[in-house]
């Protein structure tokens, strides 16, 4: 599995986290919808923050993502 | 903005349990929708749909899909739209990428991503890829809590 974005991206644009940001030269409301969905769906789970983001790393490990 | 999608009936069960993400699905869907032809959005929904519910089951109502952009002779051959020449090149396209995600994101290939490319531009590509990963979320959580439905009526 490829680590390198399948759409143009700018050169040098990251996130916060340091990955390769496939957002930031597209409408914004791209992101921020889908950081929306995410959003509302956190609080829905029973899951605690650590078992949340335990759940979260894995599932970028298996899918080969920088985190 | 394009027409609203037509609705499938797993957002009643996610706006019945998590009434605030179902809305937020709902209008992510709508955005994502409106930067192309929606109907290439909601064949892909339904075709995961058809594949984590079942193609047996029944998702929408053939008027809704005509609203959407979809004809009724899509609507029933989508199972089988490998075979299918109810389809042209950019809907088949997307529906191959939509079934390789559905089945794993780590299946989805370089080629897959230049096909769907050759009849989209990038910002609709990323647009469909979330469309696809909001689609495949929701209809994996419907399961989840279809399960959870069906332990409560036997208690």
């Amino acid at each position: 599995m490829t680590t390198t974005p399948r759409i143009p991206v700018s050169p040098g644009a990251l996130n916060l986290a340091g990955s390769i940001d496939v957002y930031a030269d597209y409408d914004t409301r791209i992101r921020e919808g889908r950081a929306e969905v995410t959003a509302a769906g956190r609080p829905a789970g029973a899951l605690d923050q650590l078992t949340h983001e335990l759940v979260r790393l894995r599932n970028a490990e298996l899918q080969g993502c920088h985190y | 903005m394009q027409p609203n999608p037509p609705q499938l009936q797993p957002l009643a069960d996610i706006d019945r349990y998590y009434p605030r993400l179902g809305e937020a699905i709902q209008r992510y869907r709508a955005l994502l929708a409106s930067f192309m032809r929606p109907a290439l959005v909601d064949l892909c929904r339904l075709r995961i749909a058809q594949i984590v519910r079942g193609s047996d089951v029944p998702l929408i109502d053939p008027s809704e899909a005509q609203t959407a952009g979809i004809t009724p002779a899509q609507l029933a051959e989508l199972a089988t739209w490998h075979t299918s020449d109810q389809f042209d090149a950019t809907e088949r396209a997307c529906l191959e990428l939509a079934e390789y995600f559905c089945y794993s994101a780590q299946s989805v290939r370089d080629e897959h991503i230049a096909e769907v490319s050759a009849h989209l531009t990038a910002e609709q590509v990323l647009s469909l890829t979330n469309a696809i990963w909001v689609s495949d979320s929701s209809e994996r959580l419907y399961n989840y809590l279809e399960s959870l439905g069906a332990t409560e009526a036997t208690r």
